[in-house]
């Protein structure tokens, strides 16, 4: 099989890349998604490892993060649909009225 | 040259699909952030998470691959891009927003991360890791089953109440802020159906024929 | 029913009634709340009886043959070594109390039940009286020493409960203040009793009372008689610490003063828990513990001068007081003085005796005090009573027993327990040979002598000499007496009103009561007077006691009829003493009722203002200008609220991170994330 390296380095790029994406993007739902994109590197690094050390408890976990993956987007996108209806924009910058 | 010939021909079919499926998955998210529709980030998405569940399959993992398709491409992704066209969301002026003094906090940090993960990658010996004899038998639906329901029966339980919480929580979020009295008022009050039924000739409407 | 569950009954019906009555009494009527509340104490009374006749059934145990009744209850408190289980023990000098306790209790109750007729609070004032029994039994009952505290301080909690109980007068020396002060000066003792523990259990490894007095029997000598020997942390500190917390809750010297005060409470409290039961915790106390005491001479000196002139100090006030309550008040006071004067000269049984009779005469004088305040409209003053014999026959029989029995008249209860105290004084070898005992029965014997005259001159105020009740005293410059109505805005008989005798409920109990004023002392016939009958020990009670109370110097109780034809003698005086007090009295006051008396004993030696003066007033000076202004003022609060400013200061300028702006906090999770990772890199290439 691969040296794990392989696994865990496209694991990082694909971490950063869901970072950075969350910074820079200001609709909600891309920054919805960057997180996923965030979720599913560390899911890689967990199924590598787990691969690697032949325990299936890092594949569990998977099973549980996309739990609460799902029940995230869930949450999220009702929270998106309720700030779209109440403020007629995506925009987080606007969804800024929490600050002093 | 040697040394690349050399190193081409050490690469087996694994490898070949590792870098198709690293590379798709890289190109396809780097997409997700650089798309300026969010439905498009959403398709890309999901080529980032097929290219991923291929990587399980690599890895030994066939039911979180299945299930990578099934749960996050098949029902999460659909759910983002059916709010998506619910909202009839508009595409962004800019692919990415130049947000003031705080990029350069944000990009370099992000870079630390990155560069955190592949020097920690760089100087440990993960190289050597070998893969276990018992990794082929890991990612089987009968193993993930068997600890999913006796060792870790508890978290697959709080699990199952976090799913259904949250399913109140987006109903709860989503739904129209209604206006309870009055409908209970609506309820009480005598419903105009019963107000008599119009007499059958004032249901009558005379067309003119001509 | 089985023997070893009786005392957690006991203790429990008084409970029982006090929680049904507080929770669902408001909404009785009198009739149900005064049943319930009599029936309780009256089962409390019935196990006693049960308790004590299965005590005279068991074998003694260990070498002094203490027979014991054990009823364990539940672990309490364990820590490490420390063990303070909830448990219930019946000896001979807890069965004498609690049957004593419980009888007079109930009777007290049933008094109760006619005198607060129609009062505000009816419900209230039940409850109360039987969560004092059942403090009262716990203290009495407990097998260690921190559950005799516990049912201490629960004494002393519903002693300011029901002292206060007409909490709704106002003004300077109202019910609530005499309940405040009685609480606090209660608190000064306490303090010494729960050192006293804590000291106990240092030195004896054990709380339990039985190891406790064996502990002190195993000290190989007494401590020296000295007052260096108080600085030695050894018997004679534990039992001088002891016998302060007995000062404060049996109104001894220095810490008497809120005994007189607490009159302000309804007269069946003052009979129940500030004369008969109450009151003499300090006495049970010290004999609980009497082995250490007996180790510690000093101690026991310092109990008996004490006792003594507390004696003689009450009684000197009592002469002049015009308040009939006050009297008894005072009179309490010099009784318990009697009491610890026996202890201080070890002779335990005498006091433990003393406390028994005593409790039936002046728990007698009370509720006939109280039958005579409400036949007079709530009238306390003594000036304005007189010719009452024609008008509460019953009362004034039974009130002239008790009245005969407290002066020492021959043949009646407190004779033989009076005489008993003094002639052990006068025989003592607690402090060694030295003039001490004789001084002690010269102090007891001028108080027996005081004590005939003004008990006669309460008994012909009020009873004897012509009708007062319309008069006004000529000189009101008594202010303590401003407030003695027993709570109601106007008192004393209005022009044309009669005094009337008090209903069934109020003279049943008088009644019962002389009787036993009159007989309760044939149990404790003293050796010398037995003798000269043909009877040999015919001091059953000390003879029943001495098992678990210990013995001081070379004489025990057992040991009188050496001396018999001294203990004649000063029985002989005694009598005269008495007599011979009744005579002056009746002499005096018949011809002259409203003689004056010396403006110092009138203004009870002063000891308030001298309270005031030298603790209370420097106490407040040193509250308000010091711990008040300097330190709570400007150090505690100067320094809560600069560490509130300083927060919101902090806070102030931390708001300004909350731009509000969601992307501004990802940059910052992110640096924070890169932090973390750098730092694990950095640790990484320094190793």
């Amino acid at each position: 099989m691969l040296p794990i390296t392989n696994f865990i380095l496209l694991s990082a790029v694909i971490f950063s890349i869901g970072a950075v994406g969350v910074f820079f993007k200001r609709n909600i739902i891309t920054i919805l998604l960057c997180i996923e994109l965030m979720l599913n590197a560390a899911n890689l690094a967990f199924v590598a490892f787990a691969s690697y050390f032949g325990d299936s408890t890092g594949q569990l976990f998977v099973f549980i993060v996309m739990t609460v993956a799902a029940a995230e987007a869930a949450v999220g996108l009702g929270l998106v649909i309720a700030i779209f209806r109440n403020r007629e924009t995506l925009n987080v910058d606007e969804a800024n009225i929490l600050k002093l | 040259m040697d040394t690349i010939t050399s190193y081409l021909s050490s690469l087996t079919a694994e490898h070949y699909f590792f870098f198709l499926f690293a590379i798709v998955a890289i190109a396809s998210s780097l997409e997700v952030v650089m798309q300026r529709s969010p439905l498009y980030s959403a398709i890309a998405l999901v080529f980032t998470m097929a290219s991923l569940a291929a990587n399980f399959v690599l890895l030994k993992a066939q039911f979180l691959a299945a299930i990578q398709i099934i749960v996050y491409a098949g029902a999460i992704i659909v759910l983002f891009v059916f709010v998506i066209m619910l909202l009839n969301v508009r595409a962004e002026e800019s692919r990415l927003d130049r947000f003031g003094a705080l990029r350069f906090i944000a990009v370099p940090s992000a870079l630390v991360l990155f560069l955190g993960a592949f020097a920690a990658i760089r100087f440990s010996n993960l190289d050597t890791l070998s893969p276990s004899p018992a990794s082929a038998a890991a990612g089987t639906t009968e193993r993930i089953a068997e600890l999913m329901f006796t060792k870790y029966l508890l978290p697959f339980e709080a699990a199952s109440v976090l799913i259904m919480m949250a399913i109140v929580g987006a109903l709860v979020l989503a739904s129209r802020a209604r206006d309870v009295e009055a409908e209970m008022a609506a309820i009480e009050a005598p419903a105009e159906s019963e107000a008599p039924l119009p007499e059958p000739e004032d249901r009558l409407e005379e067309v003119e024929v001509s | 029913m089985n023997t070893t569950t009786l005392l957690g009954g006991i203790i429990l019906a008084p409970l029982v009634g006090a929680l049904v009555l507080g929770l669902f009494g408001k909404k009785m009527n009198e009739r149900t709340v005064g049943l319930i509340a009599s029936a309780t104490v009256g089962v409390s009374f019935v196990l006693a009886i049960m308790a004590f006749v299965a005590l005279l059934g068991v074998a003694p145990e260990g070498a002094e043959g203490v027979r014991r009744l054990h009823n364990p209850l539940f672990p309490w408190i364990e820590v490490g070594s420390f063990k303070a289980p909830f448990n219930l023990v019946l000896d001979p000098l807890s069965g004498l109390y609690v049957l004593f306790v419980t009888g007079v209790g109930f009777l007290i109750h049933i008094f109760a039940t006619g005198y607060m007729h129609g009062e505000g609070g009816y419900y209230r004032f039940f409850c109360y009286l039987n969560l004092f029994m059942f403090n009262m039994l716990v203290l009495i009952l407990g097998s260690n020493m921190l559950v005799m505290f516990v049912g201490w301080e629960g004494v002393g909690l519903c002693s300011y409960l029901l002292i206060g109980f007409y909490f709704k007068q106002q003004g300077p020396a109202f019910p609530n203040q005499s309940a405040k002060k009685a609480f606090i000066v209660n608190r000064i003792g306490d303090v010494a009793f729960a050192i006293a523990i804590l000291l106990v259990f240092l030195k004896a490894g054990s709380i339990e009372f039985a190891a406790v007095n064996a502990w002190a029997k195993s000290l190989t000598a007494a401590d020296p008689m000295t007052l260096a020997a108080f600085g030695l942390g050894g018997a004679s500190t534990i039992a001088l610490l002891m016998f302060i917390g007995a000062t404060g809750k049996s109104a001894q010297i220095p810490l008497f003063v809120w005994l007189p005060d607490a009159m302000a409470g309804p007269t069946p409290v003052s009979a129940l828990i500030h004369a008969a039961t109450m009151v003499t915790a300090g006495v049970y106390m010290v004999s609980r513990t009497s082995e250490v005491f007996v180790k510690a001479p000093s101690a026991m000196l310092v109990v008996a001068i004490i006792g003594a002139l507390t004696a003689l100090g009450a009684a000197t006030i009592g002469l002049a007081q015009w308040d009939i309550k006050k009297v008894l008040a005072y009179s309490t006071v010099s009784q318990l003085g009697y009491m610890f004067l026996a202890c201080g000269v070890g002779a335990f049984g005498a006091g433990v005796f003393h406390v028994m009779t005593h409790a039936f005469f002046k728990a007698l004088l009370f509720l006939g005090a109280g039958s005579v305040i409400l036949g007079m409209h709530h009238e306390q003053d003594m000036r304005k009573m007189g010719g009452l014999k024609k008008h509460m026959p019953i009362t004034h029989a039974t009130m002239a027993v008790a009245w005969l029995a407290i002066c020492g008249f021959p043949l009646l209860s407190g004779f033989f327990s009076k005489d008993e105290i003094l002639y052990q004084a006068f025989v003592t070898e607690a402090f060694g040979h030295g003039p001490w005992g004789k001084i002690l029965w010269t102090i007891g014997a001028i108080t027996a002598v005081l004590t005939a005259i003004y008990m006669t001159r309460l008994m012909v105020l009020t009873f004897w000499t012509k009708e007062r009740w319309h008069d006004s005293p000529g000189h009101d410059d008594h202010g303590h007496d401003a407030h003695a109505g027993d709570g109601h805005g106007h008192h004393g008989l209005a022009k044309g009103q009669m005094p009337h005798e008090s209903p069934w409920s109020m003279t049943l109990p008088l009644v019962v009561l002389a009787i036993a004023a009159a007989l309760g002392g044939y149990v404790g016939v003293p050796n010398g007077l037995g003798h000269l009958v043909g009877i040999e020990n015919s001091n059953i009670v000390e003879h029943f006691l001495a098992p678990s109370l210990a013995h001081a110097g070379a004489h025990g109780a057992e040991a009188v009829h050496h001396d018999a034809s001294t203990e004649l003698l000063l029985t002989g005086l005694s009598v005269a003493l008495a007599i011979g007090g009744i005579l002056a009295g009746m002499f005096v006051f018949r011809r002259n009722p409203l003689l004056k008396m010396p403006r110092i004993l009138e203004d009870k030696w002063r000891v308030d203002e001298l309270y005031e003066a030298a603790i209370i007033h420097p106490l407040r000076r040193l509250s308000e200008s010091v711990l008040w202004k300097a330190i709570d003022v400007r150090s505690i609060d100067g320094f809560v609220n600069a560490a509130a400013d300083g927060i919101r200061g902090l806070g102030g300028s931390m708001r300004h991170l909350q731009s509000g702006l969601t992307r501004s906090y990802v940059a910052v999770i992110l640096l924070g994330a890169a932090c973390v990772v750098g730092y694990f890199l950095l640790q990484g290439y320094v190793k």
